[in-house]
């Protein structure tokens, strides 16, 4: 059985401002204290190697994560926020033309729509979510924490639950649900002993936990 | 906003005999300990109400629960657990009896119509759980924790996500994705919270905040 933490990074300068966040933000002061604390609880969790996205406000949460429990860090593009298209990055939300574009973008992200410039898509990202949840069962360990995005979570979640029946019908009511805090807790296993044999066969991965942030108080 | 604290009920002797569970099955001493356990969690949550369901392993979960807080239980049918063919009650989980019925509720669960002796069906258990919303959405109270049930949770937290357009096929997913709620883990539902509509956000109205956070357990 395999145990996945995924934790989103802690809150971003690009978290608290009304624009499109650039690709590479760092981390606030508020994501940094997040990041300790989530810390501070992963010491208690059976941890045996943190793998990252490549980009700064999950990587220095991870940094952070990993002083605490003694870990280095792998990197890994396969767990990136969903890509937007480039013309969104810093302009604010009420700007018409960025809104435009990030209606476009929504669609695309719902597979009811053609793509938005240079944006990801929602094949591209229910493929991405397939691999990476691939990528996580071929790994030799068996507790690994991930530190990812708060949109792409919700394509690993819902990849995770609908596997290839994934489609936008199913996956845009809860894309519209599913909120992770900064520096939640959301746990994926694989392959587990089944408490589910009163109800029948249960899917391949489960989602044991949702969004836990009992150390934010 | 409302935010809505589901927890479902302590161990139950049946749980712990890996049995199914019958109407009046009470909590072990396990869950007794565990409801104190969500009870002191519960104490640090602004809950101005403890809605329970009937049964009697909610019942007395919600009044440990209660008690601690010092608010007041009302009573919900609208919260029970999914309702079982009767002849199944009391049967161990992994005996001949439940296994077979198992094939065929589960197997037969997204066929229109479709229903296992007289238990529930999709189309009952969808209306009911969207009626609980509803009654939730109604209360004048802003903070409520609900004791309910593990398999009724997942049709709870599906109609939560999907709405009034819940397919049985989507609601089959939850079933099979969504882990069985530990014995007092806490789900919480959000209800038009503000959050997020800022950021260029497109959200329901029902969110699903947490699943089944269990951090009190240990």
């Amino acid at each position: 059985m395999k145990t996945i933490y995924f934790v989103r990074h802690g809150q971003s300068t690009g978290n608290i401002r009304p624009v499109y966040q650039a690709v590479d933000v760092p981390l606030t002061d508020e994501g940094k204290r997040q990041a300790a604390f989530i810390g501070e609880r992963c010491k208690k969790l059976p941890i045996e190697v943190i793998i990252s996205s490549t980009q700064t406000r999950a990587a220095e949460t991870a940094s952070i994560i990993g002083k605490k429990t003694g870990h280095e860090i792998e990197f890994s593009d396969l767990f990136r926020e969903r890509r937007k298209p480039t013309k969104l990055n810093g302009k604010p939300f009420s700007d018409p033309e960025a809104e435009r574009i990030n209606d476009i973008w929504w669609q695309s992200l719902m597979d009811a729509g053609p793509r938005a410039l240079d944006g990801e898509n929602f094949k591209d990202l229910s493929e991405r979510a397939g691999e990476a949840l691939e990528y996580l069962i071929q790994r030799k360990e068996d507790h690994i924490l991930v530190v990812t995005h708060g949109f792409y979570m919700r394509y690993l979640v819902a990849r995770a639950i609908y596997g290839g029946t994934l489609n936008g019908d199913n996956f845009e009511p809860l894309a519209r649900s599913l909120v992770m805090e900064n520096t939640g807790l959301t746990v994926l296993r694989h392959g587990t002993p089944s408490k589910k044999e009163a109800w029948g066969e249960p899917a391949p991965w489960q989602l044991w936990v949702w969004n836990d942030h009992a150390h934010l108080g | 906003m409302k935010t809505i604290y589901f927890v479902r009920h302590g161990e139950s002797v049946h749980n712990a005999a890996k049995r199914f569970n019958e109407l009046q099955t009470p909590l072990s001493e396990r869950g007794i300990q565990q409801a104190g356990e969500i009870a002191e969690r519960a104490s640090k949550l602004p809950i101005d109400l403890v809605v329970a369901s009937t049964l009697k392993r909610a019942q007395q979960t919600a009044g440990i629960v209660a008690e601690r807080l010092g608010v007041k239980i009302e009573s919900s049918k609208f919260f029970v657990e999914g309702v079982q063919a009767t002849r199944l009650l009391g049967k161990e989980v992994s005996g001949p009896e439940i296994t077979e019925a198992n094939k065929s509720y589960h197997g037969n669960f997204t066929v229109a119509g479709y229903r296992f002796e007289d238990g529930e069906n999709f189309d009952d258990l969808k209306e009911r759980a969207l009626a609980g919303l509803a009654y939730l959405e109604g209360r004048s109270e802003e903070n409520i924790l609900v004791v309910s049930h593990g398999f009724f949770m997942w049709i709870i937290a599906a109609a939560a996500v999907f709405g009034k357009e819940l397919t049985a096929k989507e609601c089959q997913g939850v079933i099979r994705g969504f882990d069985l709620m530990e014995n007092t883990g806490l789900t919480v539902l959000t209800h038009d919270a503000p959050s997020h509509k800022a950021v260029g956000e497109r959200v329901s109205s029902w969110q699903l905040k947490v699943w089944n956070d269990h951090a009190h357990l240990g």
